[in-house]
Order: C-alpha cells, then sequence, then structure tokens
C-alpha cells in the first residue's frame, strides 16, 4: 500500500522541490508520512468546499497548486478561506501537499503543458532557464486574432483580452503560466524573437508598454492557465499506478 | 420485481454490454492498459529504490555514530609509554584491532556510498523510461477515446431507449439489476430459474435456494454467479 511518504516521493520526482522560488512553499503541508493513502484530490485551489469533496470522496491526500501557506504566514486566520480549508483538512486526517513554482518549472510540467495546449510541439525555456518563459514554435501558423481565439477554445477562457495587429501572423510564442505577465517576461519574449507574449494578470503598465512598441500579447486567466494542473497532475500520478486520483470538481471559477 | 420490464431493459441494455466488452477487447484498450502496467511497474520500481535510499541513509547514520564512537576510543587511549613488554604487546593489539574495525567501518560505508550512485543512475533511468511511457499512454489514450467514440456512436439510439426505459421502471428493480451489472457479472443478469438450475450458470441449485421462488414474480440470487433468478 502506498503511504504519504511514497506518493510525496512519486510528486516530487516530477516536480523537484528545489526548483521552487524563494518566496514560494511547495512541498508537505501536513500530513504523517507513514500514513496509507486511500486517494488523492488534485486541485487548483484549497477551500473549505474542496476539503468537504476530500472527504466525501474518502480521499486522505490533496494535492493542490497554490500553497495555502507560505513561510511569511505566522498563524492560521479564521477568516480566510483558505486556512479554514487547510484546517479543514487537517481535521479529516488529509494530508496536503502543494506542488506550486515546482510544477510550473518542472520539465512537462505546467510551461510545457501549457506550450502544448497552444499548439506548439517544439519549445524550450528561454536562455535555457526553466524559471524563463517557454518559447515555442506553432505546428500551424495563423494570424493573431485566429490564435487569440485558438487559445479561448483551448483553455476554455471567455475573458481573453489582447493587444496588437489582428492580421499579424503568428509563428513562435512566448508564454507563462499564471500570472507571469510583467515587464521581465515580456522583454525576454520580445528578445526570443517569439511573435506574441501570453501570460495572465497583466499590469497595466506593461499592457501599455507592449502596446507603444507595437508587440503583440494575449492576456489569459490565471485560474483557465493554470487549471490543466489537475489534468497534468491526475494523468501522472495515474499513469505512476496510483489509484483512486480525482480532480476537484467543486472548485468553482473565480470569477463570473 | 417487474421481470416483464427488467428483461425488456435488460434486452437494450445487452446491446450496450456487447459495445463495452467489444471497447474493453480492443487493440487500443490493451494497448493502454498494457502501457499502464508498464509505467506502473516503473514507478513501483522507483518508490523501492526510495525505501532503499532511506535505510542507506539511516544505516550511514548509524555509521556516522560508530565513527565518532573510534573517535572517542582513540582520544581516551593512555599517552604514556608502556612500562613493560607485555603492556606494550597488548597496546598493540589494542591498536591493530582498532584499525581493523576502523577499515572494516569504512569499507562498509563506501559499499553503501556506491549503492547510493547506483541507485541515482537506476533511478534516473526508471523515471525517464516512465516519462517516456506518459507520452505513450497519452496517445494510446487518445486512441482508445477515438475508439469508444466510434463504438458508443453505433449504439447511441440504444441508449436513448435504455434511459426512456429507465423511466417506467420500479427504482428498486433498477437498483437491484445495477447492483450486479455492476459486479461485473456476464450479461444476462436476469435469468430464469428452470427444472432446479440456473439458466445462466446452469448450476443445480434447487435445494440451496431453501424454497425460495415459489411463484412468478418471485427472485432471487443465484449462490453460484449471483444472477438474479425468476420463476416463469
Amino acid at each position: 500500500m502506498l503511504k504519504v511518504k511514497d506518493l510525496t516521493a512519486v510528486i516530487e520526482r516530477f516536480a523537484p522541490p528545489e526548483l521552487q522560488e524563494d518566496y514560494d512553499n511547495s512541498g508537505l503541508l501536513y500530513g504523517d508520512p507513514e500514513a496509507e493513502v486511500k486517494g488523492v484530490l488534485v486541485t487548483l485551489d484549497l477551500n473549505e468546499a474542496v476539503a468537504g469533496e476530500a472527504a466525501a470522496k474518502g480521499v486522505n491526500y490533496i494535492l493542490v497548486h497554490h500553497p495555502c501557506i507560505f513561510p511569511s504566514v505566522k498563524r492560521l486566520e479564521y477568516s480566510l478561506p483558505v486556512h479554514r480549508g487547510f484546517v479543514s483538512a487537517i481535521r479529516n486526517g488529509i494530508a496536503v501537499y502543494a506542488a506550486h513554482t515546482s510544477a510550473d518549472f518542472a520539465e512537462g510540467g505546467l510551461n510545457d503543458f501549457l506550450m502544448r495546449k497552444l499548439g506548439a510541439d517544439t519549445y524550450f525555456a528561454a536562455g535555457g532557464d526553466r524559471r524563463a518563459p517557454r518559447i515555442g514554435d506553432l505546428s500551424e501558423p495563423c494570424t493573431l486574432r485566429e490564435f487569440v481565439e485558438r487559445t479561448a477554445e483551448a483553455l476554455c477562457d471567455d475573458h481573453i483580452l489582447y493587444s496588437g495587429d489582428d492580421s499579424k501572423i503568428v509563428r513562435r510564442i512566448a508564454a507563462v503560466n499564471g500570472g507571469g505577465g510583467n515587464e521581465e517576461n515580456l522583454m525576454t519574449a520580445i528578445a526570443s524573437g517569439a511573435d506574441v507574449f501570453l501570460s495572465g494578470d497583466f499590469k497595466y503598465h506593461v499592457i501599455r508598454l507592449a502596446k507603444d512598441l507595437g508587440y503583440a500579447i494575449i492576456n489569459f486567466g490565471h485560474f483557465e492557465s493554470e487549471m490543466p494542473f489537475v489534468e497534468m497532475m491526475t494523468g501522472y500520478l495515474k499513469a505512476a499506478g496510483v489509484e483512486h486520483v480525482y480532480g476537484a470538481e467543486s472548485l468553482e471559477r473565480p470569477y463570473n | 420485481m417487474n421481470i416483464e420490464k427488467i428483461l425488456e431493459y435488460q434486452a437494450l441494455d445487452q446491446v450496450i454490454y456487447k459495445a463495452e466488452v467489444e471497447y474493453a477487447n480492443s487493440d487500443e484498450n490493451k494497448k493502454y492498459n498494457a502501457l499502464r502496467a508498464r509505467a506502473k511497474a516503473c514507478s513501483e520500481q522507483l518508490i523501492k529504490l526510495d525505501h532503499e535510499t532511506g535505510d542507506i541513509f539511516k544505516e550511514l547514520e548509524r555509521k556516522e555514530g560508530a565513527f565518532a564512537d573510534f573517535g572517542a576510543e582513540i582520544k581516551s587511549r593512555p599517552v604514556s609509554t608502556p612500562k613493560n613488554l607485555d603492556q606494550a604487546a597488548k597496546s598493540d593489539d589494542a591498536l591493530i584491532k582498532l584499525e581493523e574495525n576502523l577499515a572494516a567501518l569504512e569499507k562498509d560505508s563506501n559499499r553503501l556510498f556506491r549503492r547510493l550512485d547506483e541507485i541515482s543512475r537506476e533511478s534516473q533511468q526508471y523515471f525517464s523510461q516512465f516519462m517516456k511511457l506518459r507520452g505513450e499512454i497519452n496517445a494510446a489514450n487518445e486512441a482508445r477515446n477515438e475508439k469508444r467514440k466510434q463504438i458508443l456512436s453505433g449504439i447511441a439510439e440504444y441508449g436513448i431507449k435504455l434511459n426512456e426505459l429507465k423511466k417506467s421502471i420500479d427504482p428498486k428493480d433498477l437498483e437491484i439489476y445495477q447492483k450486479v451489472r455492476g459486479a461485473k457479472v456476464k450479461l444476462p443478469i436476469v435469468v430464469e430459474f428452470k427444472d432446479g438450475n440456473c439458466r445462466g450458470c446452469g448450476m443445480h441449485i434447487e435445494t440451496e435456494l431453501h424454497g425460495k421462488l415459489q411463484n412468478p414474480g418471485d427472485i432471487a440470487e443465484c449462490p453460484h454467479c449471483r444472477r438474479i433468478l425468476y420463476r416463469k
């Protein structure tokens, strides 16, 4: 029977914790390493609904993308849903493992997974740095307008914002999943020769910069670009022979 | 149980069951399952190697303790010159023994370090094999989903009829049927009890039923194959 420590090792082989950013808190946040795993629920975020779903499904291991506590946290706040969800998991004897930037940067991780979803069969990390944007060549180049539609469909995202010339031909793309819409990543994308930079959580001044430079950007949803985490990790764990692996169904989109 | 209705339901369900069997036996599904089995074997090997690594680290901790003990023993040895030959010989013997033990400990520790190197190499091999299989599994999964779609498209009308029929069946009867269906009993699962025999598995079960199934409409579970028996 698989133990919590074994499952943790299986996850960490794919998403080594040493890959994570300094601010991050990827790793086993709670759980008895010697406890037997009854099943796993994979989710993007943890809240009370997700913890309740795990308990209802009879699983005792939650694999979450966004950590529910960070190193700066000094206490668990009852007023915070994410902390209440974490406590609910603890109460139900459910181990919680966060694979955040470790899963983003991993070989075949979320950034790579995203590139394939966006239609780039060949891709690489800019400058060979796994933390940098992925640069990929589309197997079927198209106009920016068509590519925006393709992205919306691939990510099931109907809130996409973009900037650029609709008729521009997109051959090479640069992307960072989640909230990578910053100036540094934009500049890396431009330097890598990508025709468009895709990410989430763009700040206004970055969008303005891209606009004034005449460079195309696509702002997808943080949620939509990271939901593939559930598909990616359930697929990985099932392939590894882990039994009773579920994707969370109770986690709602954060916006209407 | 309304036998007529449930038999009608079963007749439609048998078409779906045949499609399920066709899908389960399809090359696409078999290939997918075979790849998953290989990936699982890789993963199990990796977990085994993880456990061995954990054991080696514990063993190395013990060796570290033993090295510390040797250090303490050496420090505690008297520094004064032996007073006679007998004392000198004893001191030499003790030193030789200490050296031998230390050499054995070093040899054993080196063996463990070599094994750790081997584990690291083996793990890398298994993991890259696993990741390769994972890619193949994804492709095989797409192929089997395509096969499933193809099979299901041919029997879509039966699914619709089955759902329609469901509405006219007592939910309790349906629950009994689904329970046996879920237990992976081969269809048909509602079978006639005739001449003391189960028409599903062919076993003579009259005495085992202890007088059940006296009247038409009565049902009982076949003690051999779990099928639902009815009397006409």
